[in-house]
């Protein structure tokens, strides 16, 4: 069959071309009928026709609105048809393309899109590569949207962009938008952020470390007193020893070794000799039973110190990580940790500990908060009578999660105090640095748990509690 | 006419095209110098409510329709021509 170049049969060709001829003269009529000033013409039946005029007006009117809609957002903003080539940007785009790529034509109008990921430079190549298969994907329908974050070293600075693709039409391929955000200010304060709170970690690991050396050299430091006492006690002993006193005897018994039998029977000092021997025995028993009984006391204490410095070792060893631990050996360990200055308050330590499973957990952590709540508790008690103070530890589990809790009888929180009371630097006391809580918190945080605290106010004591989950998520 | 008449317009349209903003922009001027406060204008896109356009028998766009006061006027156009608009739609020129 012969064809027109246009593909269609002459005889089709023919009708269409008289038809247009047709609808040419119909609308030129109609205009000159208006006389130019009606956009739309309708039929008896409502069907309307657009005038020539009011359809070139639509079309002007359609992109104007378009452009201007496009030129009003900030992001740079470039429109795909469905092969990728890029149809049109707004004027942020052709910014963002000149500052990016100034030495190239930039990512203009006709460019396809997919190809300039393709000609990316090597060191872009990874996220232009991902970049054109996002936009493929929703290029295709395969995906509702598509967003990268990306950073681009050719500008002055390393600057940080968000890619958003979406489809131009929601329900079918037809093209895409995609949309340029430069996110480099949130960057660099996240970045700042992160910065910050690692310093924080590693001020509070320090307070912390600060904190329980502290307290392990107070507790030494109180039992070093009572190694002292023993000592001084075993040396004052030994010094009014009666000892020196047998070195006379020896000197008369040695003057009188010729008779010495009528010397030790009838001599009125050598009659005394055996009777003042066996006195100075009996001394020496007793003595000797006082230094063996300091002697103990003072090995108890050496023991204690090594106990102490033995749970602080272990403690520090730099722990490995989370391990499995009982939570009432866990606390037992604080409070050992803690005892000497308890003991010297004369606060009364009670446990209610329920029976619970143990915790994988970061062992010095916890220790940490407990030494760090335990501490607290004895200084809310300090105004207290002697004896009156009174420290609770308590145990449970709720739900998936263990409550480990400290309470005392002291002074209390007042109410606009306890929301301040985690925050780094606030303290109540004079010498406090406020860091333990902070760091407490921050600590439990880390674990997964929380810390938090409740009095009913001023001279009520206060509850603080420890929340750690039985099973961390990984 | 009345200095109280009160004046209610239905203006057909085709939304985007010019001769359409046209009318409306003359027909509101008109109304706010020789009717202000009394009278009401109602804008139909016969593209949006083609059924209305087919009831008011609306063969063209812009057509302005005067529904009050009685009786029922209509008139085709961007409403340009003053003197014969203002005729036509009865308001009243205020010589001084």
């Amino acid at each position: 069959m012969n064809t027109e170049p246009s593909g269609l049969p002459p005889d089709v060709t023919d009708e269409i071309s008289s038809l247009i001829a047709t609808l040419h003269q119909t609308g030129q009529r109609l205009e000159e009928l208006t006389a130019g000033e009606v956009d739309t013409v309708a039929d008896g039946e409502g069907r309307t026709f657009l005038l020539r005029q009011a359809q070139d007006d639509l079309r002007h009117n359609e992109a104007a609105r378009q452009a201007a809609i496009l030129n009003a957002l900030p992001s740079p903003i470039a429109l795909l048809n469905p092969q990728g080539d890029i149809v049109s940007v707004n004027e942020a785009w052709r910014r963002f393309a000149r500052k990016k790529l100034p030495q190239s034509p930039g990512h203009e109008i006709g460019l396809n899109y997919l190809t300039l990921c393709a000609d990316a430079r090597p060191d872009e190549a990874s996220d232009a590569q991902r970049i054109a298969e996002g936009v493929r994907m929703v290029l295709g329908g395969g995906e509702r949207s598509f967003s990268i974050e990306y950073s681009c070293d050719s500008l002055a600075q390393k600057d940080w962009f968000l890619m958003t693709v979406t489809p131009l039409q929601q329900d079918r391929p037809g093209g895409a938008v995609v949309m340029q955000t430069d996110i480099t200010e949130r960057k660099r304060a996240e970045a700042d952020r992160e910065l910050a709170h690692q310093k924080l970690m590693e001020a509070s690991h320090l307070a912390g470390m600060a904190e329980v050396a502290t307290i392990v050299l107070h507790n030494v430091g109180n039992v070093l007193n009572s190694v002292n006492v023993s000592a001084g006690l075993v040396t004052e002993n030994l010094r009014s020893s009666r000892v020196d006193s047998m070195l006379s005897v020896t000197a008369l018994l040695r003057e009188h070794a010729s008779d010495l039998g009528s010397y030790l029977s009838l001599d009125p000092r050598g009659r005394h000799i055996p009777e003042f021997l066996e006195q100075i025995a009996t001394d020496w028993i007793g003595q000797r039973e006082a230094v063996i009984k300091e002697l103990e006391a003072l090995r108890a204490n050496i023991d204690h110190i090594k106990a102490i410095v033995v749970t602080q070792q272990s403690q520090a060893r730099a722990s490995p990580g989370a391990e499995r631990v009982s939570v009432a050996e866990l606390v037992e360990d604080g409070l050992r940790m803690s005892e000497g200055a308890l003991l010297e308050q004369r606060l009364r330590v009670v446990r209610e500990f329920e029976l619970v499973p143990p915790i994988r957990v970061e062992k010095h952590k916890v220790l940490q908060i407990l030494v760090n709540l335990l501490r607290n508790a004895r200084h809310a008690c300090d105004q207290l009578a002697e004896a009156r103070g009174q420290i609770i530890l308590r145990v449970t589990q709720v739900g998936g999660r263990i409550r480990i809790s400290v309470s005392d009888n002291g002074v209390g929180i007042r109410p606009e105090n306890l929301t301040r009371i985690f925050s780094h630097g606030f303290t109540t006391r004079r010498d406090g640095h406020g860091f333990g809580l902070h760091s407490g918190a921050l600590a439990a945080a880390e674990l997964g748990g929380s810390l938090t605290v409740h009095s009913d106010g001023p001279d009520k004591g206060a509850m603080f509690t420890l929340e750690l989950p039985l099973d961390p998520a990984p | 006419m009345s200095r109280r008449t009160q004046f209610k317009f239905r203006l057909y349209v085709a939304e985007g095209t010019a001769n359409s903003a046209l009318a409306l922009i003359n027909l509101t001027a008109l109304c706010e110098e020789f009717v202000a406060g009394r009278h009401e204008i109602e804008v139909v896109d016969v593209f949006r409510e083609p059924k209305r356009a087919l009831a008011d028998s609306i063969l063209m766009t812009p057509t302005l329709v005067r529904l009050a006061p009685p009786p029922m006027r209509r008139i085709v156009g961007t409403l340009a021509q003053r003197q014969p608009v203002m005729l036509a739609l009865g308001f009243e020129v205020i010589t001084s």
